[in-house]
């Protein structure tokens, strides 16, 4: 009985603020972004090609930008990789070969 | 490995949607919200879905490390075909041409972004997946 009333509860605030939340967006994008958006399309598709301001901005104006972003996320991907990868696996056939040499000769006891 | 089952049944519904999606996000990022990132990392989110399913070990990491390498010089090589042409470095090479809408660069350019994006988190999920059982 205890459990219900707290769910319904929850329930109740939850729908506050959804409709809080729902209210505030719809004012900010029908009052003033809006209308920013709608007056300065038609200027801006002239210039930047693109229906979608973000995109113009990150592929057009700021790409290097971009590019970086690309960057940081290839550099991340490889020092992952070569973290993951075990010492011996990295090596080319040569110097494997190499180290195999070297530790048929020197025979550690251990 | 043990799956739960609500995790099989939930992940074999909202599989063929996220591919979806991701196509979506990609190839309307420059009408919509969206672009090559987050249709890259759905496609990437997809690909983790599959392995939670089947649970074998997908990808050859060398092979992604180096696909990954030769989308990244591409993205550089589009880049500064505008110097050749407008004198400006990384901008749209396509604006003032006759056969060719502009809006073209920019679906390229998110298509590119967004296969590099899915090649480089594929990448590291798999390497987690290969140093440890996830």
């Amino acid at each position: 009985m205890f459990m219900k009333i707290k769910i319904a509860i929850y329930l109740l605030l939850l729908g506050f603020f959804g409709v809080t939340l729902g209210g505030v967006f719809k004012s900010l994008f029908e009052g003033g972004l809006g209308d920013l958006y709608r007056r300065q399309l038609g200027e801006f598709y002239g210039q930047a090609h693109s229906a979608n301001f973000v995109t113009a901005i990150y592929l057009d104006y700021r790409l290097y930008d971009s590019f970086f972003e690309a960057t940081v996320l290839f550099a991340v991907a490889t020092g992952i990789i070569f973290m993951v990868r075990k010492d011996v696996e990295m090596l080319d056939p040569i110097s494997l070969k190499a180290l195999k040499i070297f530790d048929s000769k020197h025979d550690l006891e251990d | 490995m043990e799956r739960s089952k609500i995790l099989i049944i939930v992940s074999t519904l909202i599989y063929p949607f996220l591919l979806m999606f991701g196509t979506y996000l990609i190839l309307n990022g420059d009408l919509s919200p969206g672009g090559g990132f987050q249709g890259g990392v759905l496609f990437a989110t997809s690909f983790f879905i599959r392995y939670l399913l089947s649970s074998k070990d997908p990808f050859n990491l060398v092979l992604l490390a180096r696909f990954e390498k030769l989308l990244y010089l591409l993205l550089l090589l589009i880049g500064s075909v505008s110097l050749l042409i407008h004198q400006r470095f990384f901008t749209n090479f396509l604006v003032g041409n006759p056969w060719i809408a502009p809006r073209f660069f920019l679906v390229l350019l998110n298509f590119i972004i967004g296969f590099k994006v899915t090649l480089g988190v594929i990448s590291i999920i798999s390497s987690f997946v290969e140093e440890g059982e996830l």
